[in-house]
């Protein structure tokens, strides 16, 4: 097996006082021995001792590839590509976003741009929770046709910070939590106070190395009752069976032309063919990538998992029609 | 008749770390900038060092020598522009905010065109600002003059805006396409303006008409293309080769670009020389080719010029000599057997 070289990129969104900048700050003065490159909105361009800051002005390019909702980071293009050029490389980078950005563009980036990609990959999109006040900016109502950028956060993440958990009691943590699990149930939560957390929770998290889908928790893959009439939420399928690459191919392209505005994020493991390697495969939006991965350790359970997480879902329909792309039970 | 091996490396040179830009003076400066912040003034005789401009803390990202070789612009990361001399003594330093992107002297030299973050300045050779115009919807990312001087180019997401030097305060004109360009280029002959673009595709106007035409399906972005000095070819580098556009007569449309694929992986820089019918392509395989174009492309020499990708290619006008810039840091010159 060949190790991925590739900078790791750890996306961080969240609400205005969510404390982004306070987990910034928090991760780049402890000592991790690591050299960070930091893309970010406020400040100017300096160095701080070993991590470089930069300035970036988001700029939303669509891109005219046919697919509607295809949107990219321009500014994280051009920097990116400038960062990776150089010999003195990062070992790390983080982007963070505006507390009303849509998560969908910068993540799109990685898929789009193929200096992005041959250079750095996509660790994780992490996105910070403000535990008082989360619920209110869920339930916020917006006009028509108008995204709640809380939700799409919620939504997008591969790990949930629960941050400022001082500031409510029991209950409310657990309302919280079973909210944000309705809506995301791929991505794991973790808890902390003043931005202070175990940076290996993170950083590295490998989000989209897949393996993480293994580690969900199971109770997401089980319909539940919705607690709140909320349009976004998680299907998870695992069905044992071998996949056909061409009908999977076929019923992911129909999918994402049809629903692709509608699936904020998917991945999934398969075991496809007669193949002796797990076949992973990601995507966000319309946009996505499959390839084979390692090969299946000896016993491993060879189910297949699939995590979509998106707009008014049919759990039903996406499961049946997965399960027609099934040459054996 | 020269053969491949006739086509030799004069010199090597290395710089601290990738270098990203380059330009050589009708007087044999070969001016190149580094992503370390470091540029340095070379001959292109053997290499040696002709000066030092000021270092750009995180990277120079353009440098331009005048038509006359008498003003050299180096700009970076730091926001700033500077103007030399000939002999590499320090003209103006000017802050303009942004990375300076892109910079390039009008064809009669007294101008100096320079894109920092959405806007472009238009700086006089003494290092006045003429012009600062206001800022476009998007970061500029390249720019071109019009040959006769009269117009500058600046592209970005949602096509060039083509400003009038001469009178800065009035309605500038704009090509407008819904996409990013990365590149641009125009040809000599005044006809045609030409985009290379962030979704794989070169997009091309008709200067006079407005009239335009796109060719998609490239493999990847497009960040290298160039007229040839007859204005007939456009060259196009990509993973795929380099191909060429015939723009004889009406145009390309209708007709099979020439592909020129000698390089192994993708084609990273190309240039036309200034007057003669040759072109210098630069790969990820660190090497430099050179084609003479006539009614077919025939490629006159293959020289290796060390381990990175070529980033930057330019001739040293009136002469047989190309100069490469690459990834490891590596400025050679490499050249043409006569």
């Amino acid at each position: 097996m060949t190790t991925d070289e590739r900078v790791p990129v750890t996306v961080l969104t969240g609400f205005l006082g969510s404390g982004k900048t306070t987990l910034l700050n928090y991760i780049l003065t402890e000592q991790h021995g690591q050299r960070i490159a930091v893309i970010e909105n406020e400040f100017g361009e300096i160095g701080i001792d070993d991590a470089l800051v930069l300035d970036a002005e988001e700029e939303i390019f669509e891109m005219n590839n046919g697919c509607i909702c295809c949107t990219v980071r321009g500014d994280l293009i051009r920097i990116l590509g400038n960062l990776m050029k150089r010999r003195d490389r990062f070992d790390r980078i983080i982007v963070e976003t505006t507390g009303l950005a849509d998560p969908a563009p910068v993540a799109q980036t990685f898929f789009v741009d193929d200096e992005v990609r041959a250079g750095m990959r996509l660790d994780a999109i992490v996105t910070m929770i403000d535990a008082k006040h989360i619920l209110q900016h869920l339930d916020e109502v917006k006009p028509e046709g108008v995204e709640n950028e809380a939700v799409e956060q919620v939504a997008f993440a591969d790990r949930l910070v629960i941050n400022k958990t001082d500031l409510v009691d029991a209950d409310e943590l657990a309302e919280v939590e079973q909210r944000l699990r309705g809506i995301n149930a791929m991505a794991s939560v973790v808890h902390s106070q003043y931005g202070k957390i175990d940076l290996s929770s993170v950083l590295d998290v490998g989000a989209f190395d897949l393996d993480r889908i293994l580690e969900v928790d199971p109770t997401f893959l089980v319909e539940t009752e919705h607690q709140h009439d909320d349009r976004v939420t998680s299907v998870g399928i695992e069905l044992p069976g071998v996949v056909d690459v061409d009908r999977l191919e076929r019923w992911l392209g129909n999918l994402l032309a049809t629903k692709g505005a509608d699936i904020f994020r998917m991945k999934g493991i398969l075991r496809v063919d007669d193949d002796d390697s797990r076949f992973v495969f990601q995507g966000v939006h319309m946009l996505f990538d499959g390839r084979p991965d390692r090969p299946w350790r000896d016993g491993e359970d060879r189910t297949n998992r699939l995590v979509f997480i998106g707009r008014e879902l049919d759990r039903g329909e996406l499961t049946d029609s997965f399960a027609a792309c099934l040459v054996r039970r | 008749m020269s053969t491949l091996t006739d086509t030799r490396l004069r010199w090597q040179r290395q710089m601290a770390d990738h270098v990203e830009c380059l330009s050589v003076s009708a007087a044999g400066q070969v001016a190149a900038g580094s992503l370390s912040g470091e540029s340095v003034v070379l001959s292109i005789e053997d290499g040696t060092i002709l000066a030092t401009p000021a270092e750009h803390p995180f990277g120079v990202l353009t440098v331009s020598w005048s038509r006359d070789a008498d003003r050299l612009a180096v700009g970076g990361q730091d926001g700033r522009i500077r103007i030399y001399d000939g002999a590499g003594g320090a003209i103006a330093d000017r802050e303009i905010g942004g990375w300076a992107a892109a910079s390039a002297w009008s064809p009669d030299d007294d101008l100096l065109a320079v894109a920092a973050g959405k806007r472009v300045f238009l700086i006089e050779c003494d290092g006045s600002v003429r012009a600062e115009w206001p800022a476009l919807t998007s970061t500029v990312t390249s720019l071109v003059w019009a040959t006769n001087g009269r117009r500058v180019g600046a592209g970005c997401y949602g096509g060039v805006t083509w400003y009038d030097p001469d009178e800065p305060e009035t309605e500038t004109r704009n090509f407008a396409w819904k996409g990013s360009v990365l590149a641009l280029a125009a040809a000599p002959s005044g006809r045609w303006l030409a985009s290379g673009n962030q979704d794989n595709s070169v997009h091309v106007w008709r200067l006079w008409s407005g009239d335009e035409m796109e060719m998609t399906g490239y493999p990847g972005k497009v960040t290298r293309l160039g007229f040839d000095a007859s204005s007939r070819w456009l060259a196009v580098a990509s993973a795929a080769g380099v191909t060429v556009w015939d723009f004889a007569g009406k145009g390309p449309q209708g007709r099979r670009p020439s592909t020129l694929d000698r390089h192994d992986g993708e084609v990273t820089a190309l240039a036309w020389h200034p007057t003669e019918p040759l072109l210098a392509t630069g790969g990820a395989d660190g090497n430099v080719a050179i084609w003479s174009s006539g009614k077919r492309f025939v490629l006159e020499g293959l020289v290796g010029v060390g381990d990175g990708t070529v980033s930057s290619l330019g001739w040293a006008p009136g002469s047989q000599t190309v100069v490469a810039a690459s990834s490891d840091g590596t400025v050679a010159a490499v050249e043409r057997a006569p």
